[in-house]
């Protein structure tokens, strides 16, 4: 059950900080970016709180990390083979 | 600010350190990848045990008694309780006799597997188990090439990678917080490439630095232990030996029989002495004896480390913990910091989540030479003027097929030696030995091929090769189900069930880049190794088509 939070509070501090970047191309009028990276930043921290109360310090620290590099470069990916779909 | 001729120093060295590596670096990432899923590949290619039921954890004792009793040397040498129940253990118990070495046989040691016949009498067998998985494994350490050579190249690899990592950060650096994310596709190809290569390379920066640094230390271990014997150690290195084998030292028998405790009740005295560890098997050494013991092999909750030397040592008479040195907990620093790094090279720790998160990020790192190659293809491309024709560069040209035969090659050749477990089945004398057969002349074939054709239409025909090679695996298994005659196997298990899964999502994949490829050769850009157009010939296309490689 808690690790199932914290994969969800990770992946989604990850779309937070995805889509408050310039680069982001999941949304075609992009949303505010400070409050985003605000959002995304708590998520993370909340998601490594969540894994380390699931699997201890260490083993937390690289499972979160491990899933934050996982979805960083997943997400820019995803936009990519969207819009490559849609003929853009 | 960094100066730009820093920066131009910079981009050659990871251009050439890149391009010197890239190939070594994309078998092993790739492979690596699959090894994340080693368990369930084994257990994918291990036959059912034929005839034999599973022998109950309440009837073990009376299992390895018989075993005991009629083979003395599995008693000495240890006997292995398995506790899963898994398609790769053959049977409750296996272990391994030594055998003189005969011509053709891989080693000198025949693995047993024994369990209980209806009558309560032991029914024991010598059966090599497959060692498939461990096949990808040693083409992920050391690319296919003998591993007294592979692995010392592959330690220089892993350096030169490690180089062109920090070089390419330093080259990236001047527009690192700019780019961020930033995946343009588009008409300008080089651009894309660029950033094809950095978004995987920089979001996963720090797990590519961990896989650089620990690589060297696995392939060049040997080296290293020498190195620091003479510069550190000296005659004392021997002695730090002594004390790292101490956990794993069992006590000398004494010659008295005692009654053993059953493995069900070793399993509660262990729950309650070290509640932390997760326990892999049992191995019992000089059952029945006074001073028998248990070796138990597994990973412990918060440590990061290696599942398979990890445990603790128990009495078989009394339960009691005789040793829990090798124990992550209980570890020197020297020692816990070696086993960490070990495990981060192999994600030995937490389970599925980790599993996935490395098998994705071990794909991508193959992806990141493929792009590097593209990109050094792209940026050396000769533009056609006016229409115009123009001839590509002999390296470019040579560059790509090379790219295209040894990366598709080594796709296909994994897949096929992966399908070859069912195929291959009771129709050969020596399927491990097949394993290899398989994989090194598809591979090889891929080259030749390669070279033979050119990087366009080689790319295509070798995708639709990798496509329905690895469409091959979850084809096999429903083969098998529905043809029971051929003599091959369909598991049910979520595990095996999982392999033939991401084979069917991978082959999807490998046919999308096929088509998407055939386009490119078809209708992309004609003044480029990509094309089977010649320049100013016309595109059969009149709308553009997203250009890829």
């Amino acid at each position: 059950m808690i690790v199932s939070l914290a994969l969800a509070l990770t992946v989604l501090g990850c779309a937070n900080i995805y889509l408050a970047s310039p680069h982001q191309k999941w949304r075609a009028r992009p949303l505010p970016r400070t409050p985003l990276r605000a959002a995304g930043s708590l998520l993370l921290v909340a998601g490594l709180a969540a894994w380390v109360a699931a699997l201890r310090p260490m083993v937390g620290f690289f499972v979160a990390l491990h899933v934050v590099m996982v979805c960083l470069f997943v997400f820019p990916y995803a936009a990519a083979f969207r819009s490559v779909g849609r003929g853009h | 600010m960094i100066r730009s001729d820093i920066v131009r120093l910079y981009k050659t060295v990871h251009t050439w350190t890149g391009i010197s590596c890239g190939f070594a670096l994309f078998i092993a990432f790739y492979a690596g990848a699959l090894t994340m899923f080693k368990e369930p590949i084994a257990r994918w290619a291990s036959p059912p045990a034929v005839g034999v039921a599973a022998v109950p954890l309440d009837d073990a004792p009376r299992l390895l008694e018989l075993v005991a009793a009629a083979h003395p040397q599995a008693r000495e040498e240890g006997i292995k309780l398995h506790l899963r129940g898994h398609e790769n253990e053959p049977a409750r118990v296996t272990w391994e006799e030594d055998a003189p070495h005969e011509e053709g046989q891989p080693h000198d040691h025949v693995h047993w597997w024994a369990t209980l016949k209806p009558d309560g009498t032991l029914l024991a067998q010598p059966e090599e188990p497959s060692e498939l998985a461990d096949f990808i494994n040693e083409i992920h350490m050391s690319v296919g090439i003998p591993q007294a050579a592979g692995l010392p190249l592959m330690g220089l690899v892993s350096l030169l990678y490690g180089v062109a990592l920090i070089a390419g950060v330093i080259v990236l650096l001047p527009t690192l917080v700019k780019d961020f994310f930033a995946l343009r596709v588009g008409k300008n190809l080089k651009r894309m490439w660029l950033d094809a290569h950095n978004v995987v390379g920089i979001t996963a920066l720090p797990f590519h630095l961990v896989m650089a640094i620990t690589a060297i230390a696995l392939c060049w271990k040997g080296e290293l232990w020498s190195a620091q014997e003479v510069a550190i150690f000296g005659d004392r290195q021997a002695i730090l030996m002594d004390r790292d084998n101490g956990p794993f030292e069992v006590p000398k028998p004494t010659g008295e029989a005692a009654a053993m405790m059953a493995p069900a009740q070793l399993l509660r005295k262990l729950e309650e002495q070290v509640p932390d560890l997760q326990p892999s098997f049992l191995v019992f050494k000089n059952y029945g004896d006074t001073a028998a013991a248990v070796r138990v092999p597994g990973a412990e909750r918060g440590h990061v480390g290696d599942t398979h030397l990890g445990g603790v040592m128990l009495s078989a008479v009394t339960g009691d913990v005789l040793k829990d040195g090798a124990l992550p907990s209980r570890q020197d620093p020297d020692r816990r910091a070696a086993e960490t790094l070990y495990g981060l090279h192999t994600g030995q720790y937490e389970g599925l989540t980790i599993k996935w998160a490395y098998f994705f990020l071990g794909l991508a790192g193959a992806w990141l030479f493929y792009t590097g190659n593209l990109l050094w293809i792209e940026t050396r491309r000769k533009k056609a003027r006016d229409g115009g024709a123009v001839e590509q560069s002999r390296s470019t040209r040579l560059l790509g097929s090379a790219t295209v035969g040894v990366c598709l090659g080594c796709v296909a050749g994994l897949s096929l030696s992966i399908v070859a477990a069912k195929w291959l089945h009771g129709r050969v004398a020596d399927l491990n030995h097949w394993h290899a057969v398989v994989y090194y002349v598809v591979f090889l074939g891929s080259i030749a091929w390669a070279f033979a054709r050119g990087a366009a239409r080689s790319a295509v025909h070798l995708l639709c090769l990798s496509a329905a090679a690895t469409m091959a695996i979850p084809l096999t298994t429903l083969t098998a189900l529905l043809f029971p005659a051929l003599g091959m196997w369909a598991h049910g298990s979520a595990a095996t069930l999982g392999v033939d899964v991401v084979a069917f999502m991978g082959a999807l994949c490998f046919a999308w880049m096929a088509v998407a490829t055939l386009r490119r050769t078809r209708h992309g850009p004609a003044d480029s190794v990509w094309s089977i157009r010649k320049p100013g010939q016309a595109s059969a296309l009149s709308t553009p088509v997203p250009a890829d490689a």
